[in-house]
C-alpha cells in the first residue's frame, strides 16, 4: 500500500475517534451541568449535532469526490502514462489534450472513419430537448385537466393511470419494440422522443404541484372570462415554474443519460444515429489501458452539459421538489 | 313577465348545454395528447406483450408466427433443462441478490445523509450539491470513471495499494464494483425526495418534541422517520422496481461477466436480468420475441406483486388509505372554501391538513 493511502485512511479516522471522544465529553459534561460558559464551550452545548454533521458530511464529500477527481484528471493523462506509470493523479509527463483530440479524430477499427462524436452529441440534445419541451407541454395539459377541469370519471382515469405506474418498464420492453417497428421508427431518433411523452411519472409531479394552486384563483380568473388556455399560460404556467423547471431537469437528465433503450432501438448497424452513451459504452467497451484515456475523455464531454445544468439549478431542485409537497 | 321566465329557462338550458359541451370540449383538448402517447406506447405494449408471448413470436417475418399457448410461460416455470430457463431463473438470482443488498443501503445512506444536511450545518448547501453530483453523471461516463479506478494494471485503486487485484475479473470483487457504482451514482435521488420531505416537516413537531424531552437520536426516530413516512415509502417503491431494472452499470463495468461454470452450464457471474433481456434481444435471433415477452411478462407481474404487497405493508394504518384519502380531501376543500388565502399562495400544507384531521 502506498503511503499516501495509508495517510488518508489514518486521518479520516483519526477526525472520527477525536469526534467521537468530543461527543461523550459534551455530553457528560452536559449532563452534569458543567459545561465551561467561555465561547467556545457555549458554541459546543449548543451546536454540538451541526458541528457533528459537518465534520461528517465533509469527509463524506471529500470520499464521494475522489472518483470525480480521477475521472477529471485522468482525461487529461496521456496515454503513455496510462501504460507505463499508471495510478498517478499527476501525470509525470504533464496533463495533455491529446486524449480530446484523438477523440475527434482517432480512426475507428471496425469502419475505418473517425467516431461521430460531434453527431452523438448533436442526436443526444435533439431528443434530450424534444423529450423536455413536448413532455413538459403535453404533462403540463393533462395535468391542468386533472386538476382545474372537471369532467365524469376523472379520478377513476387518474387511478388508474397511477396503477400503470407500478407496471415496471421491463414488462413492456420487447413488445414497445415491436410496436416501434410496426410503426416504422425503429433506428430513428422518433423512437426515443415519443414513447417518454406518454410517461405518467411527470404528469404526477406536475399535478402533485397544481393541487397546491388555490382554486379560487382559477374560479375568479374564469369569472373575469379569461378561456382555461389562457389560464394555462398566464397564471397556471407562471406558477409552476418550479415545478416545471424540476421536472424538466429530470426529463433532460433522464433522456440523456439513458443507456438501454437508445442501445436497443438504434441497433448496431448505423453508428451516426447513436446517441452520445451509446457511443461511450462503445468506446470504453475493451477496457485496455490504451483506451481509457479516451473512454475517460469521451465521459467528461457527456457529463458537461449535465454539469453545466446542475450548476444552474442545483438550489432550486430541492426547493422545487418540496413546493410539489411529493409523496406516495 | 311570465314569458321572460320562459326564455330564461330556455337559455339556463341551452348555456347548461353548451357548457356541457364546452367542458368536455376542453377537457378532451388538454388531455387528448397525452392519453393519445399514453395508450400508445403504454397501455398497447402492455396488451401486445400479452400476445407476443404466447405466440413463437417473429420480429423481422410476421409470417412465422407460431401459435404457443402458454408453452412459453411453462418453459419459463419448470423445463429444468431448457436453456431459457436456467438462464432466466440464474439471472433472476443475481438480481434479487443486488436487490437485497442496494436497497437497504439506497435507503439508509440518503436519509442519514439527508438528515445531517437537515441539521444544516456551515456550507450544507454545497454538501447538498456535492452529494446530489455523481447522480446526474450519465451511467457510462461514471462506468467509465469507475473502470479506471478499478482496472488491474492501469487502475488507480490498485496502484494506490499496491496489489495487481483483477477487480472486475473475479465473482466478487466484480459485484463489489458494481455495488460501490451503484451507491456512488444512484441514490442522489432518494437525497432529494427525502431532503424535500424533511424541509417539509413542521418544526412545531420538533419543539413539542423537545418540551416533551424528546430529543437528538431518539427525536429522529419518532418525530422525524414518522413525519416522511410517505416520502420513504415512495423511494422505496421506486428503489426497488428501479434495481430491478438493473443494467447500465453491469453493462459498462463488466458486461454480465466473468462467465463461471455451474454444473456444466456457462452463466455471466453478473449477468442481471435486465442484461440478460437485452443480450437476448440483441443476440440476432428474431424467433426469441415471444420467449423474452413472457420473461418481462413474468418479471413484470413479479415486481408488481412484491411492490402491491410493500405498499399494502405501509398503508396508512388508522383508517385505510381510501378513506383518510377522501378525508383529507374533504378537509381541505372545506379549509380552501372558508379560509382567506392570499392568491399567491401556491403551496398547501399537508401538515396542517393532519393536523386538522387529528384534532377533529
Amino acid at each position: 500500500m502506498s503511503s499516501t493511502l495509508i495517510w488518508a485512511i489514518a486521518v479520516v479516522v483519526a477526525i472520527l475517534l477525536a469526534l467521537v471522544v468530543l461527543d461523550c465529553v459534551v455530553m457528560s459534561l452536559k449532563k452534569r451541568r458543567m459545561m465551561p460558559t467561555g465561547k467556545l464551550g457555549q458554541y459546543f452545548s449548543r451546536n454540538l449535532l451541526k458541528f457533528n454533521a459537518f465534520v461528517i458530511l465533509f469527509i463524506f464529500c471529500a470520499v464521494w469526490l475522489v472518483p470525480l477527481i480521477v475521472g477529471v484528471l485522468g482525461s487529461f493523462t496521456s496515454q503513455y502514462t496510462f501504460e507505463n506509470a499508471p495510478g498517478q493523479l499527476i501525470p509525470p509527463d504533464g496533463f495533455t489534450f491529446q486524449n480530446y483530440i484523438d477523440l475527434f479524430t482517432k480512426i475507428d477499427m471496425s469502419t475505418g472513419e473517425a467516431y461521430p462524436i460531434a453527431r452523438w452529441v448533436l442526436n443526444s440534445f435533439i431528443v434530450a430537448t424534444a423529450c423536455t419541451l413536448f413532455g413538459l407541454l403535453i404533462g403540463g395539459l393533462a395535468a391542468y385537466a386533472f386538476v382545474f377541469l372537471r369532467f365524469k370519471f376523472r379520478n377513476v382515469l387518474f387511478a388508474f393511470l397511477l396503477f400503470t405506474m407500478v407496471i415496471p418498464g421491463v414488462a413492456t420492453m420487447t413488445p414497445q419494440l415491436a410496436n416501434i417497428s410496426n410503426l416504422g421508427m425503429a433506428r430513428s431518433l422518433w423512437a426515443l422522443i415519443l414513447p417518454s411523452l406518454g410517461g405518467v411519472g411527470g404528469l404526477y409531479l406536475i399535478r402533485q404541484f397544481f393541487l397546491g394552486i388555490p382554486k379560487e384563483l382559477i374560479e375568479s380568473a374564469r369569472m373575469d372570462g379569461m378561456s382555461d388556455f389562457s389560464i394555462f399560460r398566464k397564471i397556471v404556467l407562471p406558477l409552476g415554474k418550479s415545478v416545471f423547471l424540476v421536472q424538466g431537469l429530470f426529463t433532460f437528465m433522464g433522456s440523456w443519460n439513458d443507456l438501454l433503450w437508445p442501445q436497443i432501438i438504434l441497433g448496431t448497424a448505423d453508428k451516426s444515429l447513436w446517441t452520445l452513451q451509446v457511443g461511450i459504452a462503445y468506446i470504453s467497451s475493451s477496457k485496455t489501458a490504451n483506451t481509457i484515456g479516451l473512454g475517460l475523455a469521451s465521459a467528461i464531454i457527456s457529463a458537461i452539459p449535465m454539469l453545466i445544468l446542475y450548476i444552474i439549478t442545483q438550489n432550486k431542485i430541492v426547493e422545487g421538489v418540496s413546493g410539489t409537497g411529493i409523496k406516495a | 313577465m311570465k314569458k321572460l321566465t320562459t326564455i330564461s329557462d330556455y337559455a339556463l338550458h341551452t348555456e347548461k348545454k353548451r357548457e356541457f359541451l364546452k367542458r368536455y370540449g376542453v377537457a378532451f383538448v388538454f388531455l387528448a395528447p397525452f392519453l393519445f402517447f399514453f395508450l400508445l406506447f403504454c397501455v398497447y405494449p402492455l396488451f401486445y406483450g400479452i400476445v407476443m408471448s404466447l405466440f413463437k413470436f417473429n420480429i423481422a417475418d410476421y409470417t412465422q408466427n407460431e401459435w404457443r399457448g402458454l408453452k412459453n410461460f411453462i418453459t419459463l416455470l419448470f423445463s429444468y433443462s431448457n436453456t431459457y430457463y436456467q438462464n432466466f431463473w440464474y439471472s433472476m438470482k443475481n438480481t434479487l441478490w443486488f436487490v437485497v443488498i442496494l436497497v437497504p443501503l439506497a435507503i439508509v445512506v440518503p436519509l442519514v445523509m439527508a438528515i445531517l444536511v437537515n441539521a444544516q450545518p456551515k456550507g450544507y448547501k454545497i454538501f447538498r450539491a456535492i452529494i446530489y453530483l455523481p447522480s446526474i453523471l450519465p451511467v457510462s461516463a461514471s462506468g467509465v470513471i469507475f473502470v479506471s479506478l478499478f482496472g488491474t494494471n492501469f487502475g488507480y485503486l490498485n496502484q494506490w495499494m499496491g496489489t495487481t487485484i483483477d477487480w472486475l475479473g473475479g465473482v466478487e470483487t466484480a459485484k463489489l464494483v458494481i455495488i460501490l457504482l451503484c451507491m456512488w451514482g444512484g441514490w442522489g435521488g432518494n437525497f432529494i425526495i427525502l431532503s424535500a420531505g424533511l424541509k417539509n416537516v413542521n418544526k412545531s413537531l420538533y419543539e413539542a418534541a423537545s418540551v416533551d424531552g424528546c430529543v437528538g437520536f431518539r427525536r429522529t426516530l419518532a418525530v422525524t422517520l414518522p413525519a416522511i413516512k410517505q416520502q420513504l415509502v415512495l423511494c422505496i417503491f421506486t428503489t426497488i422496481i428501479g434495481y430491478f431494472g438493473l443494467y447500465g452499470q453491469v453493462y459498462v463495468l463488466t458486461n454480465g461477466g466473468p462467465n463461471i461454470d455451474v454444473n456444466g452450464q456457462a452463466y455471466g457471474a453478473t449477468m442481471t436480468i435486465m442484461w440478460y433481456l437485452q443480450s437476448c434481444i440483441q443476440g440476432g435471433n428474431f424467433n426469441v420475441y415471444g420467449m423474452v415477452s413472457a420473461m418481462g411478462l413474468l418479471l413484470g407481474a413479479f415486481i408488481g406483486i412484491l411492490t402491491g404487497i410493500q405498499l399494502w405493508l405501509t398503508r396508512d394504518k388508522k383508517s385505510g388509505t381510501k378513506i383518510s384519502a377522501q378525508f383529507s380531501q374533504y378537509v381541505a376543500e372545506k379549509k380552501l372554501s372558508t379560509a382567506t388565502q392570499s392568491a399567491t399562495t401556491v403551496t398547501v400544507n399537508t401538515q396542517d391538513v393532519t393536523k386538522e384531521k387529528d384534532n377533529e
